[in-house]
């Protein structure tokens, strides 16, 4: 073992061929609060990824002991000098520094390897499994698939969530937001929706990558032990920008992690990328941004605020059969403040986005979770991403919600009602209740098509309003028990045919005999 | 930064003027700070554009690294081609010691580099050793 390694070691220094040629390189004029200013680098290309020559004021012995590479990227290329932001550890970078120019604009590495990987923004892996071999490296800024390149948006991409499935479909190539006040259920949303593709088959799951700017280490390896637990880590990968790194990074993270989606749908296959979240990757832009001395405009952001994000949720497309007909699907999280959305980054992400899930506070407290108001929320893309099953049986369901709403705050004032408000009241609250969901418990289209089926016939009427939820989980694990035939013929097929409404009915018969006590109204 | 900005623009108005010229604005430019009040600056603005002043004369310097100052006769043939290939003949040079670079020598010229160091080739060497071999 030794000797193969000495034979390893001897053969690659006898191979090796200094052959140094001409490099581009600069001095480091100044450096603070992470932007250094370099003098020189005359042929500095915007974007451009330089390397900090950590070794050239340190000995020998001092630079083999320190291999860590500092990166920077050239955001200003000013008469005089380049300033840049600096990937790193700023401390590391002193005055008078040589900095040398890479020729190539920021790029990560892209490929079938990064899979099961916990990653940072630059691509290098941070869970202690080793290193990456990358296959190909792909700059971080690159143009979205033009027009012409795309096909419409059909196929649905399924979150494993009642509310959002039936009223709030989301398709693959779609951009629909998440927005709400913090401790609303914005990333357990993303999660259940990563673990629900553990429910499709294999030759249609999308690759899942969560990309997690700003946020606590705890919380993100909170939610890795969690998909790793369930095993959605064998076809997610997770990009981290947490709050401890340089503001530079974490805005450029969702670039890095769209980049690495990129790479597969060019390859034909679909995938689904998570932000969590804008919010604070705008808040990192803006500090890099006044680092460089950009002017401020509204709320202190610059001016290409909006164009941070627009350009980075256009790379999310359905592309068409000619060039493979892969997709990116965007699920942007935004928080806002005290349920604002009328604030600067939430009207610009909205108007950028196909659609958004709005998360309210007063219904998380109510015990409303996932905390979705039906109302507010909207997906562009419709019914067009819905299979025939599941747009059969939910077509009314928005409607009848918007209705219960209304006559709720009606009710709550009013002493004697008629017998068709009680009724639709009744029914919108049994509703309510059938689309609350535990967390981490996403459900296949074919259980969530069959609760929905049971609500419309009527099969909670004598269900207390209290029970309706738990009445609800049970009939789903039932059905899966006893009627998994049933079930996999509405997944095979899409549609739920007169002969498996006939099934589901004899099922309800089944369970409510089985279970009498539920059923006292 | 108000210095460094005051440098600039003296820097800027100041090249290619005759010495009556640079008298002139000399004069000028403390008339001016004494009339914003930043005339404290005035310290701070001289070191700035010395900076600056430096900064132009390296650039338009061919500078040879090298571990001892005997490296720089031996190895002048190849010092000089590699003059040629930055374009850089013309350029006065400097001549700098750093002990640190064990052997070889390093051209730097117009914001480009040709390192043939021992120190650079040793860590390229140890770099790839370490990574190929993980």
């Amino acid at each position: 073992m030794t000797t193969t390694i000495v034979e390893k070691l001897r053969k690659q220094i006898e191979s090796f061929d200094s052959a140094p040629t001409p490099e581009g390189i600069g001095t480091v004029v100044s450096v603070g609060d992470g932007v250094a200013e370099i003098d020189g680098l005359p042929n500095a290309l915007m974007a451009e990824m330089l390397e900090f020559d950590i070794s050239s004021d340190a000995s020998l012995a001092d630079s083999i002991g320190d291999t860590d590479r500092v990166f920077g990227m050239v955001l200003n290329l000013e008469e005089h000098a380049v300033r840049v932001v600096v990937l790193g550890d700023t401390r590391r970078v002193k005055e008078g520094m040589t900095v040398r120019s890479s020729g190539r604009v920021l790029s990560v590495p892209v490929g079938e390897a990064l899979i099961g990987r916990v990653v940072n923004t630059l691509g290098e892996p941070i869970d202690g499994k080793g290193p990456i071999k990358e296959e190909k490296m792909y700059p971080v800024e690159r143009p979205a698939h033009p027009v012409i390149e795309r096909a419409p948006v059909k196929q649905p991409l399924h979150t494993g969530l009642k509310a959002v499935d039936s009223m709030i479909p989301i398709g693959r190539g779609q951009r629909e937001l998440i927005i709400g006040d913090r401790f609303t259920g914005k990333t357990t949303i993303a999660v259940d929706t990563i673990l629900n593709q553990i429910n499709e088959p294999e030759a249609t799951r999308p690759i899942c990558i969560y990309v997690a700017i700003g946020q606590k280490e705890s919380k993100t390896a909170r939610i890795v032990a969690k998909l790793k637990d369930a095993g959605a880590m064998d076809f997610t990968i997770v990009v981290d920008a947490p709050a401890s790194d340089p503001a530079a990074l974490q805005f450029l993270a969702p670039y890095a992690g769209v980049t690495m989606g990129e790479y597969f749908m060019e390859k034909g296959k679909d995938v689904l990328v998570i932000y969590d979240d804008l919010s604070k990757q705008s808040v990192a832009y803006r500090e890099v941004s006044l680092l460089l001395r950009r002017p401020p405009g509204r709320e202190a952001f610059p001016g290409d605020i909006f164009y941070l994000h627009s350009r980075l949720l256009e790379r999310s497309a359905k592309l068409s059969k000619e060039l493979g007909g892969g997709s990116i699907t965007a699920l942007p999280i935004i928080e806002t403040q005290e349920g604002d959305v009328s604030a600067y980054i939430p009207t610009n992400v909205i108007s950028i986005t196909d659609g958004q899930i709005f998360l309210e506070t007063d219904l998380f407290n109510k015990g409303v979770r996932p905390a979705i108001n039906v109302g507010l929320s909207v997906s562009r893309v419709g019914s067009s991403a819905q299979t025939k099953a599941m747009k059969s049986v939910a077509g009314k369901m928005r409607i009848e919600l918007a209705q219960y709403r209304e006559l709720e705050a009606f009710a709550q004032f009013s002493g004697d009602l008629d017998e068709d408000t009680k009724k639709r009241l009744d029914k919108g609250a049994r509703l309510v209740e059938v689309l609350k969901q535990p967390h981490s418990s996403p459900l296949g289209v074919e259980k969530q098509v069959a609760i929905i089926v049971a609500a419309n016939e009527g099969f909670f009427k004598t269900v207390s309003v209290e029970q309706t939820a738990e009445v609800s989980v049970k009939l789903a694990t039932f059905l899966e028990n006893q009627y998994a035939e049933t079930l996999a013929k509405i997944r095979a097929s899409g549609e739920v045919s007169d002969e498996t409404k006939a099934s589901l009915v004899k099922a309800y018969e089944q369970f409510t005999n089985a279970h009498p006590e539920h059923f006292t109204v | 930064m108000k210095a460094k900005q005051y440098a600039e623009a003296l820097f800027l108005a100041t090249r290619a003027k005759s010495d009556a010229e640079l008298d002139r604005i000399a004069t000028q430019f403390q008339t001016l700070l004494t009339k914003r009040g930043h005339l404290a600056l005035l310290p701070a603005v001289v070191r700035e554009l010395d900076k600056l002043f430096a900064q132009r004369n390296n650039a338009a310097e061919i500078v040879i690294r090298v571990a001892n100052l005997g490296d720089a006769e031996t190895q002048n043939d190849k010092i000089e081609a590699d003059i040629r290939t930055l374009n850089a003949t013309p350029l006065p040079k400097r001549i700098l010691v750093d002990t640190t670079l064990i052997g070889g020598y390093e051209v730097r010229a117009q914001g480009h580099r040709i390192d043939r160091t021992y120190k650079r080739s040793l860590l390229t060497l140890y770099t790839n050793l370490i990574t190929n071999n993980q």
